[in-house]
């Protein structure tokens, strides 16, 4: 039982995260799998529209202005690669880099909302709303841990890069003089120092009942609202108008 | 059967082994993409990229079935990497080739009783034919963009030269030398292991 401030604080908390748009991490996820189920199947391509346009409306309902712009831009310059350079250079090598573009147009336009999902949903809450979508514990508690562990990977990553610059090696220049031995000092002190970080992160996590029979509580639970109803029938319209042209 | 396997294979996974697949899912995906960046920044080393990823992703492959004592520990590896790369933009049927190699995989290291490296390195290899799938669309679409009103312009000479080289033979090489450079990348992943990860008391 919580008391009326504590709820108050709670709905702060909520409310202060992200401007506007709040939608169940689950609506999220079906919003990106049914985007990537239409647009990446054979004769996907008419739904590119609607799914960028999807895009840029979650990027508006999250406040993230730049990504209004930089979505359909982006979208349009690897267009006129796929569709008009063709026809500028007609030679099957340059062929084949304008049908990877086409493809790669599909890609940017389930990444859009795939973004929506990555920039607004915090690793806690999306393993919560997995549990709440009856996913397997073996899955939900592993996904949780790679999500966790994967910010400080990529900062290990960074180190690793960083001091391989310092002594002059790394770079693309390197891999082409000698791949297996940068594959080697990339991944080797990377891997070591991971592991070392993951030793203790992990006894913390089990000290704290990770993947325990329990279930857990979340801060935020996911709750399905109006706005997931509108996102979804938002997402439905796009899809018929696409249909129905 | 079905359901009593599954239920078997969850209650076995004890926390400890999901937290190894979270952790070795988490280094594999950032070893995979962190050599591939580098294609992005470069197309000429594009390809060369990719290639190496697939090598480089043998070793923490290699490292975690030494952590591998049960069934089903690569397969949920297989569904949590693919999914999040799934939720990230990846074609769903990625997802499901990922799955069915990581099955195969399963198999190959049950046979060596979760012990033998030769075959770990084999399974590396039967694994990394999962990178055929961010690229079925390309071929499975094709008709579509040669279909298009801008294809329709080039003249029949141009589409079929492309159609040739777009054809399911070349996605089946792409794939068989997928599995060559995941044969080296477990040979790698266990010689480094030899070399670095043993002599820490990593293995």
């Amino acid at each position: 039982m919580t008391t009326a401030p504590e709820r108050t604080a709670l709905a702060l908390l909520a409310s202060g995260a992200t401007p506007a748009l709040r939608l169940d991490p689950r609506t999220k996820a079906l919003l990106v799998l049914g985007a990537s189920l239409s647009v990446m199947a054979p004769g996907g391509e008419p739904f590119i529209p609607a799914a960028l346009v999807l895009g840029m409306l979650l990027a508006l309902g999250e406040g993230a202005w730049a990504r209004v712009l930089v979505l359909p831009l982006t979208a349009a310059a690897i267009a006129v690669v796929a569709y008009l350079l063709p026809m500028a250079l007609p030679y099957p090598a340059v062929g084949v880099v304008a049908a990877v573009a086409a493809y790669l147009l599909r890609f940017v336009a389930v990444g859009g909302i795939a973004l929506h999902l990555a920039r607004t949903t915090p690793p806690t809450e999306f393993t919560a709303a997995l549990r709440a979508a009856h996913v397997p514990r073996a899955v939900t508690v592993s996904a949780a841990v790679l999500l966790r562990f994967l910010p400080t990977i990529i900062a290990e990553a960074r180190a690793v890069r960083d001091a391989m610059r310092l002594r002059g090696i790394g770079g693309w220049g390197g891999m082409l003089r000698h791949p297996v031995l940068s594959i080697e000092r990339f991944t080797v002190p990377l891997i070591a120092s991971s592991l070392r970080v993951a030793e203790d992160l992990s006894a913390a996590a089990l000290l704290r009942g990770l993947g325990s029979a329990a279930r857990p509580t979340a801060m935020r639970p996911p709750r399905l609202g109006a706005a997931d109803l509108a996102a979804v029938l938002v997402a439905a319209a796009l899809a018929a108008i696409t249909v129905m042209w | 059967m079905t359901t009593t396997a599954e239920r078997r294979i969850d209650l076995r996974m004890s926390p400890k082994d999901l937290i190894s697949v979270g952790v070795f899912g988490a280094l594999y995906l950032v070893i995979v993409f962190g050599i591939n960046m580098l294609g992005f920044i470069n197309p000429a080393v594009m390809l060369i990229a990719l290639a190496a990823s697939i090598v480089a992703g043998g070793i923490p492959f290699i490292l975690f079935l030494t952590r591998v004592r049960h069934a089903g520990m690569v397969t949920v590896f297989a569904i949590v990497t693919a999914g999040i790369l799934m939720l990230s933009g990846h074609p769903p049927i990625s997802f499901a080739i990922s799955v069915v190699c990581a099955l195969l995989a399963e198999a190959i290291i049950w046979a060596g009783n979760y012990r033998s490296r030769r075959l770990s390195v084999l399974a590396y290899a039967v694994y990394s034919a999962w990178y055929v799938g961010p690229m079925m669309p390309i071929f499975y679409a094709r008709d579509d963009y040669f279909a298009g009103p801008s294809m329709q312009m080039m003249g029949p000479e141009y589409v079929s030269q492309m159609q040739a080289l777009l054809s399911p033979g070349v996605l089946v090489l792409f794939d068989l030398s997928t599995v060559v450079f995941g044969l080296l990348g477990g040979l790698l992943g266990l010689r480094l292991m030899r070399k670095h990860f043993e002599k820490a008391g990593l293995a």
